[in-house]
């Protein structure tokens, strides 16, 4: 019963009183049955509208979306099948309980909308299972209100899960939550999906949360899909500057400078914090290449810290931070907020910094694009 | 403010009270006025020395056969709950239209509505009168229910509108993703969260035509089909004095559906249905 979902050349406008808003250009995505697809984002990137538009709820303005064999929306050809007719189930960013049913007929609403409606002895089965998975069933009788937000949160999955949908929609389900919650609803959705085996698209704006989720990412910005891959795949390769700051925690380091030989014709990057020492190869390829100026990324656990005149750039360590397992030592420099994460504590100070040479990413200055 | 010695508390607690009292004093002397006089013998009582408590007044008006008391209670029932059944439906459907659905004119149509209603009654009334004489239409319930139900639609429609604005549209979104269709989602979701809402917008309506005088004297004949006000006006005295004791009796007793529904709809007209909807 696990349908694909898949989206091409998508755009959305929209018509407001003040003239027409672009928000979605050429989206295409493949999602495949039982996969857990999760768009990242900025605030505004238009996550919930993508969402929305393969719930029914909104329109796109060009493109087609097809879930399992059905196209469901297809402006050119005047195809759009209504939200109610679509079988998907969704968790709204707000959860969106009905606030005068008790959680027994928020969870029964949807079965009670199937035509033929089942009997009630099923609905009844069906609501008490639902419970028992996400394990409120002492609070069937309770209305919204009394919940806590966990709680409401598990009601609203509970009400998507009962009728065994076609793709599960899921909208920042957990961005509500405090954070040790967070963790653990986390973990609890995926073992879930995982048992369920229903087509997910879960949006998010976390980072970190798209990380631990995910069978794929896609991540979005402006309307457009900057990059499309496995976690571990986009964390490592990011293909531009956006996804390299937005996944990653803390974001990766970028220096902006010109490619330069130095007086000891050492290939280097001169930038306004100084010279970055380029490992040969890289340097001799950007020398090759022509290339004039480029932006260089490093990861925080890319770089170690040594001793002055050690590494492929000399600085200076302002802070040091101990986050328990690890330090983060920053560094405020004109390219930016640096941060170093080591293993043994960094002394404050004069330091190198030393880069492993296999980690680094280069990006076009211009068009701010991965070359490699 | 207060002085030492007075709690600013106790301040605040007894200039409520003493502008609840006002206000209660303001709004129901006129009507203990009425039933005072319905209750005795002689409305001229203030200047004699006795008074003479009886309920004279009300059986005469309910059993007099020329007075059409009866007559003129069940047509301003039937008028007014007709009326208010209708505009309540269709100021729902529309109301819920107008603020959930993206169509052209759903900012003007309820600005147009609005300027309907603002029309003077009296400019109107000679004008309807001869069109529903050519429709034979003068002198039924039919020829007071389509004016009122158009004068009053603005009023339900705007009390609708800010009521539904007030239910998070996710609770919409929510229900049509659960499978329900906009009916459904109408019925099921939207009506009984605007309940409180929806209701004073039927007791609005209900009141308004029940106590509507012009459209109902101009436009009806006998008591076949005059409401009560009307009805209650024309009460004739036996030597043409005007027969207070009947009237204030009347009077009376046309109050009494309205204070019934008001209290069967107060404990429906409470806030506090949308806790829990959506998060914090
Ligand atoms: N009905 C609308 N009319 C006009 N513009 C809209 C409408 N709905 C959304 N937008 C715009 O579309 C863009 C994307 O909105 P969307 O809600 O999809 O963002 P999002 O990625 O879900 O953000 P968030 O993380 O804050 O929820 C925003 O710039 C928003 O202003
Ligand atoms: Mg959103």
């Amino acid at each position: 019963m696990a349908c694909s979902v898949e989206l091409k050349n998508v755009d959305k406008s929209f018509f407001t009183l003040r003239g027409r808003v672009d928000v979605m250009r050429g989206i295409s995505l493949h999602i495949e049955p039982r996969e857990l697809f999760v768009l990242l984002g900025p605030s505004g990137c238009g996550k919930s509208t993508l969402l929305n538009m393969i719930a029914g709820l909104e329109k796109p303005t060009a493109g087609s979306i097809t879930i399992g064999d059905a196209v469901v929306a297809d402006p050119g050809r005047g195809v759009f099948i209504d939200p109610f007719r679509r079988n998907v189930a969704m968790v709204f960013q707000s959860y969106a309980l009905y606030p005068h049913m008790t959680v027994r007929a928020n969870i029964a609403f949807p079965l009670t909308n199937l035509k033929p409606r089942p009997p009630a002895g099923d609905i009844g089965r069906k609501v008490r299972e639902a419970a028992r998975l996400l394990r409120i069933e002492e609070l069937l009788d309770r209305k919204p209100a009394e919940l806590s937000g966990g709680q409401r949160q598990r009601v609203a999955i509970g009400r998507a899960v009962v009728r065994e949908p076609k793709v599960f929609l899921m909208d920042e389900p957990l961005s509500n939550l405090d954070a040790q919650l967070r963790t653990e609803m986390r973990a609890q959705l995926k073992e879930l999906q995982r048992r369920l085996g229903i087509t997910t698209v879960y949006v998010t704006h976390d980072q970190m949360e798209a990380m631990t989720l995910g069978d794929r990412i896609a991540v979005l910005n402006e309307g457009v899909i900057q990059q499309l891959g496995t976690p571990a795949g986009v964390y490592a390769h990011p293909s531009n500057v956006f996804v390299a700051r937005f996944v990653g925690s803390p974001p990766m380091n970028l220096f902006e400078g010109a490619v330069k030989r130095d007086e000891n014709t050492r290939v280097v990057l001169r930038t306004a914090d100084g010279d970055i020492l380029l490992p040969e190869r890289l340097g001799a390829d950007l020398v090759a290449q022509g290339k004039e100026r480029c932006i260089l990324g490093i990861r925080p656990e890319h770089i170690e810290p040594v001793a002055a005149g050690q590494g492929n750039f000399d600085s200076r360590i302002s802070v040091v931070e101990n986050v328990g397992s690890e330090y983060l030592a920053s560094l405020f420099l004109k390219s930016g907020h640096i941060v170093v994460r080591a293993q043994h504590e960094p002394q404050p100070g004069p330091a190198g910094l030393r880069f492993a040479s296999d980690r680094l990413h280069v990006f076009d200055a211009g068009a701010r694009s991965s070359v490699e | 403010m207060a002085r030492p010695g007075i709690p600013e508390e106790t301040c605040k607690r007894i200039l409520i009270a003493a502008g609840a009292a006002l206000l209660l004093v303001f709004a129901l002397s006129p009507f203990f006025w009425m039933l005072w006089v319905s209750l005795t013998s002689r409305p001229d009582f203030l200047f004699t020395k006795t008074v003479e408590y009886t309920l004279a007044n009300y059986t005469n008006v309910l059993t007099s056969p020329t007075l059409h008391f009866t007559d003129y209670f069940r047509n301003s029932l039937i008028v007014a709950s007709v009326t208010a059944v209708a505009v309540t439906l269709i100021a729902s459907v529309a109301g819920y239209a107008v603020s959930r659905m993206r169509f052209p004119g759903r900012v003007a149509i309820p600005l147009f509505v609005l300027a309907m209603s603002m029309f003077p009654p009296i400019s109107i009334v000679g004008y309807l009168y001869q069109w529903f004489s050519s429709l034979g239409l003068v002198n039924t319930h039919a020829a007071l229910i389509f004016p009122y139900s158009a004068l009053t639609v603005s009023l339900a429609l705007w009390i609708n509108m800010s009521y539904f604005a007030q239910i998070p549209v996710d609770l919409d979104r929510a229900a049509l993703v659960d499978g329900a269709s906009r009916m459904a989602v109408l019925f099921k979701i939207v009506f009984p969260l605007a309940l409180p809402g929806i209701f004073s917008a039927f007791l609005l309506v209900f009141i308004a035509c029940f106590n509507e005088f012009l459209f109902a004297l101009m436009l009806t004949i006998d008591p076949f089909a005059q409401t009560l006000p009307v009805g209650i006006a024309l009460f004739e005295g036996l030597h043409g004095e005007v027969p207070w004791g009947n009237l204030m009796a009347a009077s009376a007793m046309a109050t009494l559906p309205l204070v019934a529904l008001t209290l069967i709809f107060q404990k429906y007209i409470v806030q506090g249905l949308m806790g829990g909807a959506v998060k914090g």
